[in-house]
């Protein structure tokens, strides 16, 4: 973390105008800087280089850099102090964002985590996680085509060390 | 719903971000989760998963040590997440003389100077540990009467933490009354009274007063209950060794309340596997 001097010795970056964001699939995005800026990855990157003109994100798809972008974009505007946007609006919206089929939700916990986007990876990872709410490992290994490699003794071990967090 | 993926999404073979996702999952469903593959298997040993799962759950500060109580086999982490389950911990004083029990919890919580109850009442007290600074331990302190009837509680043996026998080892015949609570005890686990497992101290009250003449107390009796029991020499005035008989008691209250969870999540799973095969037959 800086400290308050050092922030104050380096002037915060600009980060006017807009940038283009090229996916893997060679699509482009062109994104308002403050907005890419979400992503710490992308924000690294502008801090570095003020002159370039588009960066290219070899680990991304179009369809899921659209959703980032889209997410970021929102949430510059309705995490602003002034914004007018409630918790509870915010809340909504995001439940909505990540109503997406499996294969396009793992995709963005893969962005997310490539770009470096926090909020989001919270946000896809917490819908993960209820998804596997209630099941049983075999319904699990079924849903998200998971390969079991543990023998049948290990199985049994690892199901009574792990019995007490089951209620 | 969407089709299924023809292949292992690659985030799940990608154990940081599979233990983002499992710091996220409710308890229950977390031992299947375990149980599921290796990966998954793995971070359900690791320390930094559950360093990670405590910081989710709010449990613990950053840049906080996590307490070094350690117990059932578990590592530091998985204690401070098994302490926040049940933040609650009762002990249960029986008493052989009047006053040596009251005289030790008093010690133990700074009263020395409060006015004793009446020996022949029920005496409740609680203290306040903090583990972390979010995890708070809630000791509840019963004190019984010397003869209190167990059947005159029906509720308060149900969740015991621990039983402390207190007697008095300047008294004659006091470590006798003691041994035989102790068989009160023992005979009222075995019908169901009391859980099995609940671990036992007897204390002796006033180690620093001189001791009876008499024959030293057999302490050979006790051991032979086996590891539940064990044995301390404590002084209400000097408070010795009060502190470690707090600490081995909590550890062994926590060990015995793990095995009582392991038994019933193991059952619960073979209901719920049954019940999912059975449904899926049907």
């Amino acid at each position: 973390m800086a400290t308050p001097a050092a922030a104050a010795a380096a002037p915060a970056p600009q980060l006017e105008g807009d940038i283009k964001l090229v996916s893997e699939d060679a699509h482009e995005f062109v994104t308002p800087k403050n907005v890419a800026a979400q992503c710490k990855m992308i924000k690294t990157m502008l801090e570095v280089s003020e002159e370039q003109e588009f960066i290219n994100l070899p680990n991304v798809k179009g369809k899921e850099l659209e959703k980032v972008i889209e997410y970021c974009r929102y949430h510059v505007q309705a995490d602003k102090p002034d914004s007018g946007v409630s918790d509870n609006d915010k809340k909504t919206w995001d439940e909505n964002f990540v109503k997406v089929d499996k294969e396009t939700l793992f995709n963005l916990i893969m962005a997310a985590n490539y770009l470096d986007v926090k909020s989001l990876l919270d946000l896809t990872c917490a819908t993960v996680a209820n998804m596997l709410k209630n099941k049983t490992p075999e319904e699990i290994r079924r849903e998200f085509n998971i390969k079991n490699d543990l023998t049948p003794e290990e199985e049994e071990e690892i199901k009574r060390e792990s019995a007490w967090l089951y209620q | 719903m969407g089709r299924r993926p023809m292949i292992v999404p690659e985030v799940f073979l990608v154990p940081d971000l599979v233990a983002i996702i499992l710091s996220r999952v409710e308890r229950n469903s977390l031992s299947a989760c375990f149980q599921t593959c290796r990966t998954w298997r793995n971070l359900a040993r690791d320390s930094s998963f559950w360093r990670q799962r405590c910081l989710a759950d709010h449990l613990i500060r950053d840049d906080e040590s996590i307490p070094p109580l350690i117990f059932g086999g578990l590592n530091p982490w998985q204690c401070l997440w098994a302490f926040h389950i049940n933040t609650q911990m009762k002990f249960i004083f029986i008493g052989t003389t009047r006053d040596g029990k009251s005289c030790l919890v008093r010690r133990y919580l700074g009263d020395e100077n409060k006015p004793l109850p009446d020996s022949g009442s029920t005496t409740y007290s609680q203290k306040s540990v903090d583990l972390t600074s979010f995890v708070h331990l809630r000791y509840d302190f019963w004190e019984l009467p010397p003869h209190y009837k167990r059947f005159a509680y029906p509720l308060l043996f149900r969740d015991v933490g621990a039983i402390l026998i207190v007697y008095d080892p300047s008294l004659r015949g006091s470590f006798g009354k003691a041994l035989a609570r102790l068989a009160d005890i023992r005979r009222d686990q075995q019908t169901g009274d009391i859980p099995s497992g609940v671990p036992f101290a007897l204390i002796s009250s006033n180690y620093d007063l001189p001791q009876d003449d008499g024959p030293p107390p057999d302490e050979t009796i006790p051991r032979a209950y086996g590891p539940s029991v064990s044995l301390w020499e404590s002084s209400a005035k000097t408070g010795l060794s009060l502190a470690e008989v707090f600490e081995d008691l909590t550890r062994r209250a926590m060990e015995a309340r793990i095995q009582g969870w392991r038994e019933r999540g193991l059952k619960a799973m073979e209901k719920a596997n049954n019940h999912r095969s059975h449904c899926a037959v049907s």
